[in-house]
């Protein structure tokens, strides 16, 4: 959970991400972001974030980022 | 066929009458012949295109389910015939993509295309095809292309299966209230609206009454108001204020049709308790170019953006740009970079999608210009205004204001005939105006558009801040609704603009 709130802070500082639970939908985090985000976790998680897997539900919070994550490993 | 037309309001009333006689898991049955009505009603023997559509998506659809099955039933181990099938994947949904696409081609985009083609052979002394006098437009094929190629893609991507029912599928692409100018719909969401049994609903009628009413109100008394003026002044080279006010008008117009006709297109469907998609969310509250196109036309951005920016954005090309410049650029040119090559695209899709000429392009390039040097100047804007310690609302107002301005440019370059006429139209508001009262609209025409413009931001206001939500209807209370009811009503009959026989005139956006 860390890890992926160091990768958020990376595209986008000064959002409460522990307790964020919209982050899509409130608009907190475009798309571009979105694109910023995926490279990153990429990278740093060695996984494949594809098109399909980019549904607003799976970037919603910290705890869903890491359950794309670990779904993808 | 009008969706403003007597005629249209007849059938509206007709399909009402047996929709709800019959028993309810045949409904959507009465919406697809009604929509194979009004289809051909409205464009004749070209509803050829639209089953030509159709039946491409419903055995592609198939097809892609079939081998979505083969997949998930095979072992982790059997990669090769995994690959195999994701290979036939890509093939037939590629070609299910390419053969919408065509059908788009040879109709709406047949002249633009020979011209283009025309200008290659040219280099090579190649004899030029001809263009053809009267071009084919069967009717809302911009806004089902897009559909049809979501249906296939989703099920590409394992969204939902295909519809083992044509008429089900013919039902997603016909459904009368949205095929002249949308909402652009998927099939995932319609098919719930479709294909569950539902009951007669009157508050879902009363929501769709209030929509209708407002609609028609936006149309016919602000919109068609404003288009006078606009129509005599656009292109007639004249200048100062008289362009000012024209190119303010206009972007009235196009937002009071555009939104009044969606405002119908869903009413008209919310009689029948069937939700469409929104496509306006108060507009002119964006503070960016970004937002502005989050809060109009949403459904076409929302299409655009997973059907064209997500797969370039992720696609191995662009993810190798995305690392390299995060590699070699700080954070500043890092974004900028990364967004660059996917926007373009965005862009020209979107601008081609409005019109088959190179105007529509350069229309697209507008907005993709400003996207871009808004992502370039915000971490300084950022730092300027973290410095200079100004309050957020202040910031917030000037970039309404700033965006405003730059859409409202835009509308004039939409409005144009060509790239030049708009750079013609830019160069003469510097020049002397010859005032605002001779151009079909009086000084109490101005004051209905200033009332009527009042009342547009109004009801946005209230909507951004959650006071009011229109999707609930305009008021549980009976005395206020009939009051509001009145006044658009009496506003529609005494104020409205009328054509001839009766008919309002027709909208900017049904001719895509």
């Amino acid at each position: 959970m860390k890890e992926i709130i160091e990768v958020l802070n990376e595209v986008k500082e000064g959002i409460d991400y522990a307790n964020e639970k919209h982050l899509v939908s409130d608009g907190l985090i475009t798309s571009f972001d979105l694109v910023m985000l995926i490279s990153l976790l990429n990278e740093k998680f060695d996984i494949e974030i594809t098109v399909v897997d980019v549904i607003p539900e799976n970037f919603e919070s910290v705890e869903t980022i890491e359950a794309l994550v670990n779904k993808l490993k | 066929m009008s969706i403003i037309s007597l005629k249209f309001l007849l059938l509206v009333i007709c399909l009402l009458f047996i929709y709800y006689i019959i028993p309810q898991k045949y409904r959507w049955i009465i919406l697809l012949l009604g929509s194979i009505v009004f289809y051909y009603l409205s464009s004749s023997k070209l509803i050829i295109f639209i089953c030509l559509s159709i039946i491409s998506i419903f055995i592609i659809g198939l097809k892609l389910t079939k081998y979505n099955e083969q997949i998930k039933a095979l072992d982790k181990e059997q990669k090769d015939l995994k690959n195999k099938y994701q290979k036939k994947k890509k093939r037939i949904l590629l070609f299910g993509i390419v053969l919408n696409i065509l059908f788009i081609i040879f109709t709406k985009y047949y002249n633009f295309t020979i011209s283009n083609i025309n200008i290659i052979t040219g280099i090579f002394n190649i004899k030029p095809l001809e263009q053809t006098k009267t071009l084919i437009l069967p009717l809302g094929i911009s806004y089902y292309t897009l559909e049809a190629i979501s249906y296939i893609v989703d099920i590409y991507r394992g969204k939902y299966s295909a519809s083992k029912n044509p008429f089900k599928v013919a039902l997603f692409l016909l459904y009368f209230p949205k095929i002249t100018e949308g909402p652009i719909s998927r099939f995932d969401e319609l098919s719930k609206e479709f294909f569950t049994p539902k009951k007669i609903d009157f508050n879902s009628i009363t929501i769709g009454l209030d929509l209708i009413v407002l609609g028609l109100f936006k149309k016919m008394v602000i919109a068609d108001r404003a288009g006078i003026y606009v129509n005599n002044v656009f292109g007639e080279g004249l200048g100062g204020s008289t362009v000012i006010v024209a190119i303010i008008l206009y972007t009235l117009q196009i937002y009071a049709e555009f939104s009044g006709c969606i405002d119908i297109v869903r009413g008209v469907s919310y009689l029948f308790n069937i939700k469409l998609p929104l496509n306006f969310k108060s507009p002119f509250f964006a503070k960016d170019v970004q937002e502005f196109w989050r809060r109009w036309h949403i459904s076409l951005g929302a299409w655009i953006k997973e059907y064209v920016f997500y797969p370039i954005s992720l696609s191995k090309m662009n993810m190798k740009v995305v690392m390299f410049a995060k590699k070699h650029f700080n954070n500043y040119f890092y974004k900028f970079i990364s967004a660059a090559f996917p926007l373009l695209f965005v862009w020209l899709v979107n601008g081609i999608w409005h019109g088959a000429s190179y105007k529509y392009i350069f229309y697209g390039m507008y907005y993709y210009i400003f996207m871009m040097i808004g992502l370039l100047i915000e971490p300084l804007s950022s730092k300027i205004r973290t410095k200079l310690k100004i309050n957020v609302h202040i910031i917030n107002v000037i970039h309404i204001i700033r965006t405003i301005i730059i859409v409202i440019f835009g509308m004039a370059l939409f409005r144009s005939t060509s790239i030049a006429e708009f750079f013609n139209l830019i160069g003469s508001i510097f020049t002397k105006g010859s005032g605002i009262y001779e151009y079909g609209i009086i000084k109490i025409d101005f004051i209905i558009l200033i009332i009527g413009t009042i009342i547009l931001l109004l009801i946005d206001t209230l909507s951004e801040f959650n006071k009011i939500n229109i999707e609930e209807g305009f008021t549980k209370k009976v005395i206020i609704r009939s009051l509001i009811y009145t006044i658009l009503i009496c506003s529609i009959v005494i104020l409205g603009i009328y054509g001839e026989g009766y008919d309002a005139s027709s909208f900017i956006y049904g001719a895509f």
